[in-house]
This record gives C-alpha cells, sequence and structure tokens, in this order.
C-alpha cells in the first residue's frame, strides 16, 4: 500500500467558530493506482490532499506511505496545484531541474552515478512532456496548458512514491484539458506512477481512474468508493460507452445525495419568472427535475 | 480599446517621445514666463531665465576646457561637490541597502522576526528625521559621519519595510511547492522568496536612492564645507541664483541618470519579469 490515509479529521477555527471540514476520512492508494476524490464544491477535498502532502495537518488521524507515518512535506509526494505554482524566474527546464538545486537531493549518501542519472531522468521528462523546443522560455510566455505539463514534470523529477494532484486541468480549455487526461493516462502505462487527483470533473475522474473516492458535502465523508471497470489501456472511445455513462450517471447521482439538491432550479426558476414576466410580459414554462423520468 | 487616450494601452513611440519633449517645453515655457515676470519688476536677480542658466553652464564648459580663472575655479568647486556629494551618498545607500535587505527579508519571512522589529521601527520611522540632526551632529560631530548616519537613517527604516512587504507578496504556494519536493524551511527563504523578489526591492532600491539624494542636501544644507547643498547656500548668501539655478538642474539630471541605471539593470537582469506595463 502506497499511502494510507486513517481516520482523518480536520477542524478549522474561523473567528471563535469552529468548521468541521473533514470527518473520520480512511482511504488508501495502491502502489500503482490512479484513484480520483470528487465531492461536491467545498467539502474538504483539497483539504485532505494537503494532509496527504503534509502541507496542512490533520486534526486527528494519521497519514501513512509505505507504512511509514508522516508528518510534514516530503520529496516522496510530489504535487501539482491548480495554479501550476512555477517559478517565473526560472526557464521551462530549470524549473523542471529545480529539486537539483536542493540540499534535498545533494546532500545524499550516494554515489554521483545515481544523481547524474536523475539528472538525465529530468531531461527525458523534458521531452516525455512535450516541452523541448520549449525549454529556454519562462513561465510567462507559456500557455496554461505548457504551464501545467511543465509543473507535472517538475513534480516527476523527484520520482516521488505517489503524484497528488488538486484540480490540475481546472483552469483548462476542454481540448487542453483532454491533451493532458491522456498524457497522465499513458504516463501511468509508461512510469507505472501512483496518482490521487482531486476533480470536480466527473468524466475525467472516471476516465483517469481505477478507483473513485466520492466525499460527501461538509463535514467530508467517505460516501463511496467505486473500481473503475476499464482496462488501464483504455482510449478516449469509452467515454461513450453504457457503462461509462452508467458510472456517471451513478456518481452525479451520489454527488447531489450527497449535498446539493436540485431545489436550485427551482428558486432560479421562481426569480426569472417573476421578474423576466415584469419586462416581457411573457410567462416561460420548462420543465422541472420532479417532471422528468 | 485602442487610441492614443485609451487608459492603459500602449501608443506609438513617437507620440511617446513627442509627448515627453513636450513635457519638457511646458517645463522651460513656465520658467521663461515666471522670469519674465520678475524681470518686468527688475528683479531678475531672483529669479533667473533659463538663458541666463544656460550662461552659467556654458562658463562651466568655458571653465573645463580652456582653464580661464573665474571660470575654471567655478568648475573645479562643482567637479568637487559632486565626487563629496556623490560619495556621500553613495556609502550611506550602500550601507542602507546592506543592512535592510537582510533585515527585510527577515521580517517579510518570520512573524517572529516581524513582531520583533516590526513596531519598533513603525515607531522610530515617525521621528522625523532632521529632528535627529543635532543629536546626529552632538554624537558624530560636523564631519562625514553624521551626513552619512542622517541620509542612513532616512532610508534604512523605507528600505526595510519596503523589502518586506516584497517577501510578503509572494504567493504562499510558491513556497508549498518547494516543500513537496524536499526543500526545507531555509531554502524556501532563499531559493523561493528572495529570487521571487528581487525586482521589487531593486525597484525599492531605486526608489530609496532618490530619497537618499533628498537627505543629502538636508545634510548639507545645515552643515558642510563642501557638496551639492552646501554651494547653494553659500550662492543664496551671494544672491546668485542663476547658479543655485545650475545646481538644481543638476541634481535632476542625476536623479534621472540613476533611476535610469536602476531600471535599465531591472530590465536587463530580470527578463523573466512580467513587464511591469501594458
Ligand atoms: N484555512 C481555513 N480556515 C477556515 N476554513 C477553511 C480553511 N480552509 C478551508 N476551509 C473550509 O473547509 C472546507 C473545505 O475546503 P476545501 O478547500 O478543502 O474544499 P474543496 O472541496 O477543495 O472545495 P473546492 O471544490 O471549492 O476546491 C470549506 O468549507 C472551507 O471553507
Ligand atoms: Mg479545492
Amino acid at each position: 500500500m502506497a499511502l494510507e490515509l486513517s481516520h482523518i479529521t480536520k477542524t478549522f477555527r474561523s473567528g471563535g467558530a469552529e468548521v468541521c471540514a473533514l470527518q473520520d476520512c480512511t482511504f488508501t492508494v495502491n502502489d500503482g493506482e490512479f484513484v480520483s476524490l470528487i465531492g461536491p464544491s467545498g467539502c474538504g477535498k483539497s483539504t485532505l490532499l494537503y494532509i496527504a502532502a503534509g502541507l496542512e495537518e490533520a486534526t486527528s488521524g494519521s497519514v501513512m506511505l509505505d507504512d511509514c507515518d508522516l508528518s510534514g512535506p516530503g520529496k516522496d509526494r510530489g504535487m501539482v496545484f491548480q495554479n501550476y505554482t512555477l517559478y517565473p524566474w526560472l526557464t521551462v527546464e530549470q524549473n523542471i531541474k529545480f529539486p537539483f538545486r536542493l540540499k534535498a537531493n545533494t546532500d545524499y549518501a550516494r554515489p554521483s552515478a545515481a544523481i547524474m542519472s536523475d539528472v538525465e531522468y529530468a531531461g527525458h521528462l523534458l521531452e516525455i512532456m512535450g516541452l523541448a523546443q520549449f525549454r529556454h522560455r519562462y513561465p510567462r510566455e507559456l500557455s496554461g496548458g505548457m504551464k501545467q505539463r511543465v509543473a507535472i514534470a517538475r513534480a516527476l523529477t523527484n520520482k516521488p512514491r505517489i503524484l497528488l494532484m488538486d484540480e490540475p486541468f481546472g483552469a483548462l480549455d476542454a481540448q487542453t484539458r483532454e491533451e493532458l487526461q491522456e498524457l497522465m493516462l499513458l504516463l501511468g502505462l509508461y512510469e507505472k506512477t501512483t496518482t490521487l487527483l482531486v476533480t470536480h470533473d466527473i468524466e475525467e475522474a472516471i476516465y483517469l481512474a481505477d478507483r473513485i473516492v466520492v466525499l460527501s458535502a461538509r463535514p467530508g465523508r467517505i460516501l463511496e468508493e467505486i473500481k473503475v471497470p476499464f482496462p488501464k489501456d483504455r482510449l478516449l472511445d469509452i467515454k461513450l460507452t453504457p457503462e461509462f455513462l452508467a458510472l456517471k450517471r451513478q456518481l452525479v447521482d451520489l454527488l447531489h445525495a450527497g449535498g446539493r439538491s436540485s431545489s436550485g432550479r427551482a428558486e432560479i426558476l421562481e426569480r426569472l419568472g417573476q421578474h423576466f414576466h415584469a419586462t416581457t410580459g411573457s410567462p416561460v414554462t420548462t420543465t422541472t427535475n420532479q417532471q422528468q423520468p | 480599446m485602442t487610441g492614443l487616450l485609451s487608459p492603459r494601452r500602449p501608443i506609438p513611440r513617437p507620440f511617446y517621445w513627442a509627448s515627453a519633449v513636450l513635457g519638457f517645453v511646458v517645463l522651460l515655457c513656465v520658467w521663461e514666463w515666471a522670469a519674465g515676470y520678475y524681470a518686468a519688476q527688475g528683479k531678475q536677480v531672483l529669479f533667473p531665465s533659463p538663458a541666463a542658466v544656460g550662461q552659467v553652464m556654458q562658463n562651466m564648459v568655458r571653465g573645463a576646457t580652456t582653464g580661464q580663472e573665474p571660470a575654471a575655479r567655478e568648475f573645479q568647486n562643482f567637479a568637487a561637490d559632486l565626487r563629496i556629494s556623490f560619495f556621500r551618498v553613495t556609502a550611506a545607500f550602500a550601507l542602507a541597502a546592506l543592512t535592510a535587505i537582510p533585515l527585510g527579508v527577515m521580517i517579510g519571512s518570520y512573524r517572529m522576526g516581524e513582531a520583533f522589529i516590526q513596531p519598533v521601527t513603525e515607531f522610530i520611522r515617525y521621528i522625523p528625521v532632521p529632528a535627529l540632526i543635532p543629536l546626529l551632529i552632538v554624537i558624530f560631530g560636523i564631519e562625514e559621519t553624521s551626513k552619512i548616519m542622517l541620509i542612513y537613517l532616512g532610508t534604512f527604516f523605507q528600505l526595510m519595510l519596503m523589502v518586506s512587504d516584497e517577501i510578503r507578496r509572494v504567493p504562499y504556494d510558491l513556497v508549498q511547492a518547494v516543500y513537496t519536493m524536499g526543500g526545507t524551511r531555509r531554502e524556501a527563504v532563499t531559493e523561493v522568496l528572495l529570487p521571487a523578489s528581487w525586482p521589487g526591492i531593486v525597484d525599492a532600491l531605486r526608489l530609496c536612492n532618490g530619497w537618499a539624494w533628498s537627505w543629502l542636501i538636508v545634510a548639507e544644507l545645515v552643515a558642510a564645507n563642501e557638496g551639492m547643498g552646501f554651494r547653494i547656500v553659500k550662492y543664496q548668501r551671494f544672491l546668485q541664483t542663476d547658479k543655485i539655478f545650475f545646481y538644481l538642474v543638476a541634481l535632476g539630471v542625476i536623479g534621472l541618470l540613476l533611476d535610469l541605471a536602476f531600471r535599465l539593470f531591472s530590465k536587463i537582469a530580470f527578463r523573466w519579469n512580467v513587464a511591469a506595463r501594458n
């Protein structure tokens, strides 16, 4: 078992009041596995991921990696943030090789040949990610998709035991997002990376994952763990198969049951009805959820 | 939006330069007009015309090239003033940078440092520096030290607080990123916060250098035997306002050149930085 989160509870203290963000969350990510973590907005997905990364401290519970208790962040868990977090003063290549500037990668009691092979690996990452011709560019000269490729490569430079990703493609356009999903899928196939991905995109969660962990609305609890019944080597076409759509439906229902209610629509309809009627004088009829099969 | 008057949009270069020249032309016109106003009352000695100041400038050039007597002496004075004033500013400014940057980084990075230094600094900062002049003269005498100390005190606290603000402006997730790559807390400062802040720090240095020249003149007006400020007071005594104007123009040119030098350095050294404009 690569990553093991046990009984994670997190309460925030804001303005005197205690806010319970996570309650007794237990799940594992196995070696070589790709796990997607989904849940309604504000349910504590990011908090859980930051706790796994050691950037946030759990109120109670433990985080273990390869059966060792963890406290604090470390290079064994690489992280990809939603807003890139590239170092703007470094070029693409320097960003990817940034970990070699750190003591953690030079102080080691290991032969320099091992370090050299790591540096070489970083060079390969540049090629794998399709960044070779941009190696001398600065982050501000890159598109969002390119920046996120650099961030992923940089997180992989350390050869982490697990890659933690917090809505990494959330800010990208649909086409770029699909490209990067494809890249992550194949990377998992070739590099046998272990990944925990937080996303709000259900299709992305299914397409990439071997298993999906669903969190409930606040306070975040584990609602369900669902195995994805597709082989690791899958094509984009599966998004159109009945199994995929059924799974998607199941997850949508879970998310709605776990939080978002469909009363939002009724409320909006009421406001629209009142005010449009006042301006145009013509009433509008629409379906409501109750009328749908 | 395009066009010459669209907020924050760039305009063609020729228009930019024409506007810049126009600014100087307007300044000269106002000056000329004011001088004419005084001249009409027969008081041209109080407010010299641009032409009169141009005369002083020509005189200086003649003094520098031919060595004819009154002119040569005047030029030598000017060169000596320039040299000593430059020395005072540079010494004080270098001292301020060397002390304020490390302390500012400390305050900006560590809350402990902030709590330890910042409240005290905010207090000291509001003591008007000129109020310290008598004390400085008593403690350090009327030699160079008291002047350098005055400039130093005038810039040090401002610079330190500006540097700490630059450090605090760095998005925290850049720091979190270094931790997930195995970076230590110390490396978070040296490998992330500091490199991210350098452009801002250099900009703070540029502003403080300008203030340093202001404090220089304050110091030299009070007690000095040479220097730009001293010479201005001396010319005031002999009512040689045309020469005062010449010194003012010189100070303006020095400021402008130093400012340009800082900007040029920033542009070359921090090519990665998003251009502050457009
Ligand atoms: N530092 C904090 N102080 C107080 N409350 C916090 C803090 N950080 C997060 N929270 C609260 O904890 C809850 C979980 O936040 P978190 O960011 O983990 O949610 P999320 O599932 O990632 O949401 P999103 O889908 O919007 O990214 C939210 O309700 C948030 O308001
Ligand atoms: Mg989040």
